[in-house]
C-alpha cells in the first residue's frame, strides 16, 4: 500500500511563501489531481514530493515513512514534465531504459521490459528512432514509458499534456487514465486545466495562492463546492456570481433591483437566514430561458449569442450597471442579440456564499450538503 | 530628388535615381564592382597567407636562396634535409616539444574541467550575497589584467616554493590563465540545458554530480571541444609566462626555444623557420578541425549572444 | 498488482537502511554541489592572481639589493614619475595600441563591408582568414624577423622605392615601431573582419528593407540603420583589441627586444627588463600596480562611455 502524506508542508523562499498549510493524503492506487491557476504552489507541492524542492516546514511521507529529506533518486518515484525533459542525445530505446540502466540492471533484464512498456504504449516501431524526429505526442509516449519501465511507487506528472495540441490532448488523457488504472499505481498530477482534472481524477486538490481550497471528488467540489473561488474555476463556462440581498424569501440583485428580484422556496431561502446580503451562484447550465414573459424571473436582454452545436451560450445583461450573466441554453431557444429573455432559477441548483469569506452557506437539510463529513476535505480559504 | 518637392501626389509614381546612384548602377552592370570587391579580397587574403608561405617555404631553401636578392618565390632544389639538420644542431628541441606537449595537454584538460564545473555552478545554483554576479564577474574580469603584472609576483612566489622551472608551475599558471576563458565559454552552453533534464536524470536514479556528468556534459559537448581547443591554441602558443618561469632545458617550451635562435648577435635562418614551422603545423591542425568553433568563436557569437 | 506494490514498498523502505559510506559521500557531495563545484576555480584564481597582486603591491613598497629587500615606502612610485624610461615605454606603448588597434578597426571594417556583398566561398574565405589568429605571436615575431630581415622580402618589394638600398625596418629608430605595428595589424585585423561581419550579417532583413522602401540611399542606410546595430559590437572589438594589444610581449621580444634605442620599448618590455634583467623586482612591481590601476580606469571609463551613449 503506497500511500502519500502531507504533514503542514510549508515553502517559502526568503520572505515568499510559496505554499502553506498544505495537509493532504492520497491513497494506493489513487490518481490524485493539483489543480489551480498559474502560481497558485500546485507544482510546488509536487516538487516537495518528488524531493526536487525542501519544504521549508513540514513533513512528508510515503507509506508511513519520512521521506522529507530523502534524495529524489532514492524515493522510488517517477515523474513526467511537462516539456518531456527527454534525453536528446539517445534513441526512444535508451531513453525509456535509462532508469534501468542507472539502477545497474543487466542488458537482457533491460531490454525485456523495455519491450513490455512500448508494446504497452503502442510505440514498439519508434524503439530505434531518436528523440527529435518524434512528434509530441510520440515524445509524451517515450516519457511517460521511461516513467512507468521501474513500476515506482508514486507516479508523478506536471501538465504533461500542455504541450500537446487539442485533439491530442484528449486522446492522451484516456490513455494516461486507462493506463493509471492498469498499472494500479498512486499518481499524482499537477494541472490547471479543470476539464482535464475531472475526467481524469479520483481526487482533486484545488489550490489558490499557496493553500488548498478544496480536496474532493469531480462530483463533490463540481455539485459542492467549498469556496466562491473553488465554484468559479470549476466548470465551464464559469458560475455567474451576483451579489444580492434578502428580503424574506425574495433575492433582489443589488445593481439590478427591478429585474433581478426573484422569489426562492422557503426551503431554500431558509438557508440564508443568517445572511443579510449573500454572493448568488448560478452555474449557466441552471437558468431556463424563456423567450416570453414569465414569472418569477430575471429580465434580461441578449448581449451575445455563441452557437455550440446542441447548445448555444448566451451572455445577457441584466438591469442598468448592468449584471452580466453567461447562460447555456439549448439552440433550440431563438434568442438574438438585443431581445429581451426572461430566466428562472432550479432552485435547488443554486448556490450562496457569504460575501466577505467567500465560504459556500450551508444550511441544514439542503440536498447539496457541505463537504465537512471527510476527514481531509477540511479546507482553508480565503 | 526633384519630385519630392511636388504637392500633387504621384505625378511619377518613383523617384529618378541621381547621377552618383546611376553611375553606381552603371559600374554594377559592367562587373566593376564585382571586380573591385573581389580584388581587394583578393589581396587581403593574399597578404593574409603570404607570409605563412614564407616561412614554410624557407624550409625548404638554403641560407643563401633564402635571403637572396631578388627572393626566390618558388623554392627550387627543396631542402628536405634541414629538417634533420636542426634536430642534429639542436638536439634539445625534441625535449621543447615534449615539454609543450605535456603541459599543453595537462593543461587544457584541467582548464576545460574546472571552467566547466565552475560555469555550470553559476548557472544551475543560487548563491548568497549577490555572489552569483561577483563572482563570474570576478573570474572574467582577469582577462583584463595585463600578465605581465601577475608575473612579476608569481615569480617570485614560484621561486620561493620551488616552481621555478618546472612544467608543474607552468601547467599551474596556465590553467590559472585559460580557466576565465573557459568559463565564459561554457556559461552559455549550459544555459541552454533545461532544468527539468537534470531533475529528470536525478528521479532517474543519479545524483546531481552524476547527471552533471552522464547527461549534461554530453549535451555541451561542442562547447567543451571548442573551449579545449582554445585552450590548447593558446597554451601552445604562449611565451610571456614560459621564458620567465621555465628558462631550464627541462621545462623550456616550444616558444622560448624558438626565441632562443634569434639572438642579438645572430639569427640561425634555417633552423629558425624550421623550428616555427614545426611549431605551427599542430597549431594549424587543430585549428583546421575546429574551424567552424573558431570563426564562431572569435566572432564572439555576434548573432545572438 | 499487490507483489509489484510489495516489491514498490520494499524498495522504499530498503533505501533507509542503505546508506553505505558510499552513499552517504555521494550524498554529502551532492549537497554541497554548489560550493564544490566552484571551488577549484575560484581557489587557482585567487591563489594565482588575487595573492600575486597583493605581494605586487607589498614587493612595489620594497626595494631589492642583492644584500636583500628594505622598505622604501611609496619612493618607487616617486621615482616612477622621473623614470625615463618608464615614461617613454608609457608613451611607446600608447603609440603602439593606438594605431595599430586604429588601422585594424579601420581596414577590418572596410574588409566587412567587402565581405558583406554576396561573395561566393566566404566560408572558405573566413576559415583562411583565422590563420594569423591562432599563430603563436612568437612565431609571427619571426616570421616578419624574416620578411624584415635585411636584403630580405620586404627589402626587395621596397627596392623601387628606396632605389636598392635596405631599410632598417627594425633596426632604424623612426621605422622601428611601425615594423612592429604591422605585425600586429597583420594579425588581428581578420579578428575584426570577423566580428563586424557577423554583425552586418545580423542586421535584420526587414529592417534594412523598410529603409529601403523609404527611400534611403546607401549612405543613409549606412549611417542610420546599419551603424546603430553595430555601436555595440565596435566597441566590444575595441576593448578587446585594446587590452589585448596592451599586452603585446612576444612580437617585441622576437622582433626587437626593446630596441633599437627603446624606439619598441612597450611596457610589457620595460617591466620585462626592469625586474629579469636588472632584478629590481620593487620597481617592476611599481611599475605592475600602476599599469593595473591604468587599464582599470581605462576599462571602467570606456564602459561608462559605451552605457551612457547606448544604454545597454
Amino acid at each position: 500500500m503506497v500511500t502519500v502524506n502531507y504533514d503542514s508542508v510549508k515553502k517559502a523562499y526568503g520572505d515568499t511563501i510559496a505554499i502553506e498549510d498544505v495537509n493532504l493524503h492520497v491513497d494506493d492506487g489513487e490518481f490524485a489531481i493539483l489543480l489551480g491557476p498559474s502560481g497558485c504552489g500546485k507544482t510546488t507541492t509536487l516538487r516537495c514530493l518528488a524531493g526536487l524542492t525542501q519544504p521549508t516546514d513540514g513533513t512528508i511521507t510515503l507509506d508511513g515513512h519520512d521521506v522529507t529529506d530523502v534524495h529524489p533518486k532514492n524515493r522510488n518515484i517517477a515523474m513526467v514534465f511537462q516539456n518531456f525533459a527527454l534525453y536528446p542525445h539517445m534513441t526512444v530505446r535508451e531513453n525509456i531504459g535509462y532508469p534501468l540502466k542507472v539502477a545497474g540492471k543487466s542488458k537482457d533484464e533491460r531490454e525485456e521490459r523495455i519491450d513490455e512498456v512500448a508494446e504497452m504504449l503502442e510505440i514498439p516501431e519508434l524503439l530505434d528512432r531518436d528523440i527529435a524526429n518524434l512528434s509530441g505526442g510520440q515524445q509524451q509516449r517515450v516519457a511517460l514509458g521511461r516513467a512507468i519501465i521501474r513500476r515506482p511507487a508514486v507516479f508523478l506528472m506536471d501538465e504533461p499534456l500542455a504541450n500537446l495540441d487539442a485533439k491530442l490532448k484528449i486522446s492522451m488523457r484516456s490513455r494516461i487514465k486507462v493506463l493509471q488504472r492498469e498499472m494500479d499505481i498512486t499518481t499524482m498530477y499537477v494541472t490547471h486545466d479543470q476539464e482535464e482534472a475531472m475526467s481524469l481524477g479520483d481526487k482533486l486538490i484545488i489550490m489558490d495562492k499557496g493553500h488548498i481550497q478544496q480536496i474532493g471528488s469531480p462530483d463533490e467540489v463540481y455539485h459542492q463546492p467549498a469556496n466562491q473561488f473553488v465554484a468559479g474555476f470549476i466548470g465551464s463556462p464559469s458560475m455567474n456570481f451576483v451579489t444580492v440581498r434578502r428580503d424574506g424569501d425574495r433575492i433582489r440583485a443589488d445593481d439590478a433591483p427591478d429585474t433581478f428580484d426573484v422569489e426562492l422556496d422557503s426551503e431554500v431561502a431558509d438557508r440564508y437566514r443568517d445572511h443579510e446580503t449573500f454572493t448568488l451562484g448560478v452555474r449557466p447550465q441552471y437558468f431556463e430561458v424563456h423567450t416570453e414573459r414569465t414569472d418569477n424571473a430575471i429580465e434580461a436582454a441578449v448581449e451575445v449569442t455563441e452557437p455550440q452545436g446542441d447548445e448555444q451560450i448566451i451572455e445577457v445583461e441584466v438591469g442598468d450597471q448592468p449584471v452580466s450573466l453567461t447562460v447555456v441554453a439549448p439552440s433550440a431557444i431563438d434568442a438574438e442579440r438585443g431581445d429581451t429573455v426572461w430566466l428562472t432559477l432550479d432552485d435547488d441548483l443554486v448556490h450562496g456564499f457569504d460575501t466577505d469569506s467567500g465560504r459556500r452557506i450551508v444550511g441544514a437539510g439542503d440536498q447539496n450538503r457541505g463537504v465537512a463529513s471527510t476527514p481531509e476535505g477540511e479546507m482553508t480559504s480565503d | 530628388m526633384t519630385t519630392k518637392q511636388d504637392t500633387q501626389a504621384d505625378v511619377l509614381p518613383y523617384e529618378e535615381p541621381s547621377g552618383i546612384e546611376q553611375f553606381q548602377e552603371t559600374l554594377r552592370e559592367y562587373g566593376v564592382t564585382r571586380a573591385v570587391t573581389y580584388g581587394l579580397l583578393g589581396v587581403f587574403l593574399v597578404w593574409t597567407l603570404f607570409p605563412v608561405y614564407w616561412l614554410v617555404t624557407a624550409t625548404l631553401k638554403t641560407r643563401q636562396t633564402l635571403l637572396s636578392f631578388p627572393p626566390q618565390w618558388i623554392p627550387l632544389d627543396a631542402q628536405f634535409g634541414n629538417f634533420a639538420q636542426l634536430f642534429a644542431q639542436r638536439p634539445d628541441f625534441v625535449q621543447f616539444i615534449i615539454n609543450s606537449t605535456v603541459v599543453t595537454i595537462t593543461t587544457t584538460i584541467l582548464a576545460t574541467t574546472i571552467g566547466a564545473m565552475a560555469a555550470y555552478a553559476f548557472v544551475t545554483f543560487d548563491y548568497p550575497y549577490n555572489l552569483d554576479f561577483h563572482l563570474p564577474f570576478y573570474i572574467l574580469s582577469t582577462r583584463f589584467m595585463p600578465p605581465i603584472v601577475t608575473i612579476i609576483p608569481l615569480f617570485v612566489i614560484f621561486r620561493g616554493v620551488g616552481l621555478v622551472n618546472s612544467l608543474q608551475g607552468l601547467i599551474l599558471v596556465y590553467t590559472m590563465f585559460n580557466i576565465p576563458f573557459a568559463v565564459w565559454m561554457m556559461k552559455g552552453f549550459f544555459e541552454e540545458v533545461p532544468d527539468s533534464l537534470i531533475e529528470s536524470a536525478m528521479i532517474d536514479g543519479h545524483t546531481h554530480l552524476g547527471a552533471f556528468f552522464k547527461i549534461v556534459l554530453p549535451l555541451v559537448k561542442p562547447g567543451l571541444i571548442a573551449s579545449a581547443i582554445f585552450t590548447t591554441i593558446i597554451t601552445w602558443n604562449e611565451l610571456l609566462f614560459a621564458v620567465i618561469l621555465a628558462l631550464n632545458a627541462n621545462a623550456m617550451t616550444v616558444p622560448v626555444g624558438l626565441a632562443s635562435f634569434v639572438t642579438k648577435f645572430s639569427v640561425q635562418w634555417i633552423n629558425m623557420s624550421v623550428g616555427a614551422t614545426i611549431a605551427l603545423v599542430p597549431v594549424l591542425l587543430f585549428a583546421f578541425i575546429a574551424r567552424q568553433q573558431l570563426v564562431r568563436g572569435f566572432s564572439m557569437g555576434a548573432v545572438g549572444k | 498488482m499487490a507483489t509489484e506494490t510489495d516489491q514498490a514498498t520494499a524498495e522504499i523502505s530498503s533505501f533507509q537502511t542503505d546508506t553505505t559510506t558510499r552513499e552517504s559521500v555521494l550524498l554529502w557531495v551532492d549537497d554541497h554541489l554548489k560550493w564544490l563545484m566552484t571551488l577549484p576555480a575560484v581557489f587557482i584564481l585567487f591563489a594565482l592572481t588575487f595573492y600575486p597582486l597583493v605581494r605586487a603591491i607589498q614587493m612595489s613598497t620594497q626595494q631589492f639589493l642583492p644584500t636583500g629587500t628594505t622598505f622604501v615606502g611609496v619612493q618607487n612610485y616617486v621615482d616612477l614619475m622621473s623614470n625615463d624610461a618608464f615614461l617613454n615605454s608609457l608613451a611607446v606603448t600608447g603609440k603602439f595600441i593606438g594605431i595599430a588597434v586604429g588601422v585594424e578597426f579601420l581596414l577590418g571594417f572596410g574588409i566587412a563591408l567587402l565581405l558583406n556583398k554576396k561573395i561566393k566561398l566566404r566560408g572558405l574565405w573566413q576559415t583562411l582568414i583565422l590563420i594569423p589568429m591562432i599563430l603563436s605571436p612568437t612565431v609571427i615575431g619571426l616570421i616578419w624577423r624574416l620578411l624584415y630581415a635585411p636584403n630580405g622580402l620586404l627589402d626587395y618589394i621596397a627596392a623601387p622605392l628606396t632605389g636598392g638600398a635596405n631599410v632598417g625596418w627594425i633596426s632604424e629608430t623612426s621605422v622601428a615601431l611601425y615594423s612592429v605595428i604591422l605585425t600586429d595589424i597583420w594579425q588581428w585585423t581578420p579578428l575584426v573582419v570577423l566580428v563586424l561581419f557577423a554583425g552586418l550579417q545580423s542586421v535584420p532583413d526587414d529592417v534594412r528593407e523598410a529603409a529601403i522602401m523609404d527611400g534611403a540611399s546607401v549612405r543613409q542606410r549606412f549611417l542610420h540603420i546599419t551603424l546603430p546595430y553595430l555601436k555595440s559590437l565596435i566597441v566590444l572589438v575595441l576593448i578587446i583589441r585594446l587590452v589585448d594589444a596592451l599586452r603585446v610581449f612576444a612580437k617585441v621580444f622576437i622582433l626587437t627586444r626593446g630596441g633599437p634605442a627603446s624606439a619598441t620599448n612597450v611596457i610589457s618590455m620595460q617591466m620585462y627588463r626592469t625586474a629579469f634583467r636588472f632584478n629590481n623586482f620593487g620597481e617592476a612591481s611599481a611599475m605592475a600596480v600602476s599599469l593595473l590601476v591604468l587599464v582599470l580606469i581605462l576599462a571602467m571609463s570606456f564602459v561608462k562611455i559605451a552605457n551612457v551613449e547606448f544604454g545597454s
